[in-house]
């Protein structure tokens, strides 16, 4: 606890960050909304069905573990399987961390060209998300809005594995459940801008679907790239300045082409799993923030001494990237870390964060 | 990184309260070892099996959260073991601390046979050492904690039976004492010549004299003269001071604790049950008082309404005359939210500095 003192605080360091200036301190960031309940004491569920308690427990975790919204990464705006019809159920028992699929949308060729658009004012959680919005806005925050890239809304309506078949055997159903997927991503983000203002807006995405553990970098080039084209011609188009990107899982193989088109506006937060050695990818995308990426197991299942090591390591090249560093875990923070791991974090940046 | 800074170190504030001087703000004193256990990832049974690992994880989970003070080793049904019985390590969800097997006497004729135990090899009595060893190298306060006089004896023979003796058998209830008395003060000789009777600060933890079990009456008769005796004896080996925890519900027997002495100064650790006002009555001229945040509400309660109960606690308790420690009324709950032990600390920063 005896921590130093900031000299900035989370909104002048993400307003340093953005004008490539260095910030006082590398800031922290982590995705963690079902962690923040836990360590608020409340049930995981609250992540996905209560806005108002799941507000303040990420605000105070963030204040606790002196994290920095830049922006506040929350539950998922478009639960695409719920939104399409499907059924998820809420996170039970010790393990479950997230919203669980019962039944996909999409269950034979059929169903894909039988697909509606979700009414946003209607569908799934969008409304919960909405209210968690108006506290971010209350609370001076950028108002996050998160879905998928449009490769992995699609392969969320159907499965993966139908997916995967799918990309291979029939690629139109593939290419028809992206082209679905953009639109409902953006009549929800339409309606999230007449909410608070194109200006107000932090858009998060993550692209879990596209990691090379799960498609070629082929295939990628083929099916996930163009959507990420068009997803910012529109996101621009909007008005939108504020992009999150969480390059989910091993994308190694995927880094050239996303580098050659990087279609949104720099700078941008690039955030890798642990999987992506941070050097390289500030390589790659030398106009961006780059955010990672301590392996997520490690801070589960580590000791503190381990998790400390490694966020050192990250802050030692991170500190180095010219287009500035956010220090996170590399993808959710587990919901069982234990508190002391995440605590381990701050310390590391205390001790070696500061600029 | 929001706390205000530190001027003095842990062990700085520490010591200079004990001898009188000023410090600069509130120190947040730790009952804790469950929840040390919980925040690093370890199985409870580790803190009471294992004194290396009990003693590293509270050591990282008070610099975590600010505690003074330093690791304490020590536990409620301590005397069970140690006088011939058997006791089980905590386990499962719930469990917080080791519990009575069997108890050493099961019968009147047992009394008789029960002799001293070797301080240096009955029960916990080794890992206690091997624990103080750790504080001695850490610089900070030796400890040795065991049961008050007649919380052992109720650890011998079941509090029940000893409670049935108290009417019907007053004199093995006075043989039970007077084995327990001996061998507390035996214990604190043995880390009298081990640490020195500078560095020791032996802990007397007394749940079973609470008034749900006994009533002034029996305190006076029962526990009164045993506890004047061994404190009287420990005080003659050169110890400067003594904590005594004064567990549960003894607002009736305040007037007989208030004889017991317990250094210079003493050490007064609360339950909630009893108000400021009472304990700067009884204790204020004598003792630093020590408490009394009802653990229940550190585990359930709401961070408002945790927030406030430490804020008015501080400003009642901040100006005691020989000085006062934040602490829980007695163990902070294994399960207790991180969030909710932060915010103990985060209401020392905004309530309990002294200038």
């Amino acid at each position: 606890m005896r921590l130093k003192q900031d000299r900035m605080n989370s909104a002048e360091r993400a307003k340093a960050l953005f004008d490539y200036r260095k910030p006082d301190r590398v800031p922290i960031s982590m995705i963690a909304p079902g962690f923040c309940c836990r360590n608020a004491g409340l049930p995981i569920t609250v992540a996905y069905n209560d806005p108002q308690n799941n507000f303040y427990a990420m605000y105070w975790t963030a204040e606790q573990y002196g994290w920095d919204p830049i922006p506040q990464i929350v539950r998922h705006t478009v639960v695409e399987t719920l939104d399409f019809g499907g059924d998820v159920r809420l996170p039970e028992g010790e393990y479950e961390g997230a919203l669980v699929i019962k039944s996909f949308p999409v269950k034979s060729d059929s169903d894909v060209e039988a697909l509606t658009m979700p009414d946003p004012g209607k569908t799934g959680m969008i409304g919960a998300a909405l209210e968690y919005g108006r506290l971010q806005q209350a609370h001076g925050l950028p108002v996050t809005f998160v879905s998928r890239s449009p490769f992995t809304i699609a392969s969320n309506i159907c499965g993966l594995q139908q997916f995967c078949k799918w990309l291979i055997k029939k690629p139109e159903l593939c290419e028809r459940l992206m082209k679905v997927a953009i639109e409902h991503t953006f009549n929800v983000l339409q309606y999230w801008t007449d909410a608070f203002g194109a200006e107000n807006i932090f858009v998060f995405m993550s692209s879990p679907s596209e990691s090379n553990q799960v498609i070629s970098p082929k295939q990628f080039e083929k099916f996930a790239l163009p959507y990420h084209l068009i997803y910012h011609e529109r996101l621009k188009t909007l008005g939108i300045k504020r992009f999150f990107f969480h390059v989910c899982g091993d994308q190694n193989a995927n880094l050239p082409r996303l580098a050659d088109a990087s279609p949104w506006e720099h700078p941008s937060i690039l955030s890798f799993g642990h999987e992506v050695n941070l050097e390289a990818a500030a390589q790659y995308f030398p106009k961006d923030i780059i955010c990672g990426n301590i392996e997520p197991a490690v801070i589960q299942t580590g000791t503190a001494q381990q998790v400390y090591e490694l966020a050192g390591a990250n802050l030692e090249s991170g500190k180095k990237i010219p287009g500035g560093f956010i220090l996170s875990a590399g993808c959710e923070l587990p919901i069982a870390a234990p508190a002391c791991n995440v605590f381990a974090i701050t310390k590391a940046v205390d001790d070696l964060g500061w600029y | 990184m929001s706390m205000r800074h530190d001027v003095m170190s842990s062990n700085e504030r520490i010591y200079a309260l004990l001898a009188g001087k000023p410090i600069d703000r509130v120190p947040l004193f730790p009952f804790i070892p469950g929840f040390c256990a919980r925040n690093v990832g370890y199985p409870i049974a580790t803190m009471y099996s294992d004194a290396e690992k009990s003693f590293d994880a509270q050591l990282k989970t008070m610099e975590q959260y600010g505690f003074d003070w330093g690791p304490l080793y020590g536990y409620a049904s301590y005397g069970t073991w140690e006088f011939g019985g058997t006791v089980k390590m905590p386990a499962g969800e719930y469990e917080q601390a080791p519990a009575h097997v069997t108890f050493p006497v099961q019968s009147e004729a047992d009394v008789s046979r029960l002799q001293l135990p070797d301080v240096k090899k009955a029960g916990c009595l080794p890992t206690a050492m091997a624990f103080s060893k750790l504080q001695e190298r850490s610089g900070m306060p030796v400890s040795i904690i065991c049961g008050g006089n007649f919380t052992i004896a109720g650890n011998i023979c079941s509090v029940e039976t000893l409670c049935r003796w108290m009417l019907k058998k007053p004199d093995l209830v006075h043989e039970l004492l007077r084995l327990a008395t001996d061998h507390i003060v035996d214990i604190v000789r043995y880390w009298v010549e081990t640490f020195g009777a500078e560095r020791v600060i032996p802990q007397m933890w007394e749940p079973s004299a609470a008034n749900y079990i006994v009533s002034p009456k029996q305190f006076e008769r029962f526990v009164l003269p045993y506890f004047q005796e061994s404190s009287a004896r420990i005080l003659d080996m050169g110890v400067k001071h003594i904590l005594y925890h004064i567990c549960g519900e003894q607002n009736a027997n305040l007037p007989y604790w208030a004889q017991i002495p317990m250094g210079d100064p003493g050490l007064a650790s609360l339950g909630e049950e009893i108000d400021a006002d009472t304990a700067v009555r009884y204790f204020g001229d004598t003792c630093i008082i020590i408490g009394n945040i009802d653990g229940k509400v550190i585990l359930e309660g709401t961070p408002e309404s945790l927030y406030r109960l430490c804020t008015d606690t501080i400003s009642k308790l901040k100006h005691a005359p020989r000085g006062y420690m934040m602490c829980s009324g007695c163990e902070i709950p294994p399960n207790s939210p991180p969030y909710n032990v932060y915010l103990m600390r985060k209401a020392i920063n905004d309530a309990g500095w002294y200038d």
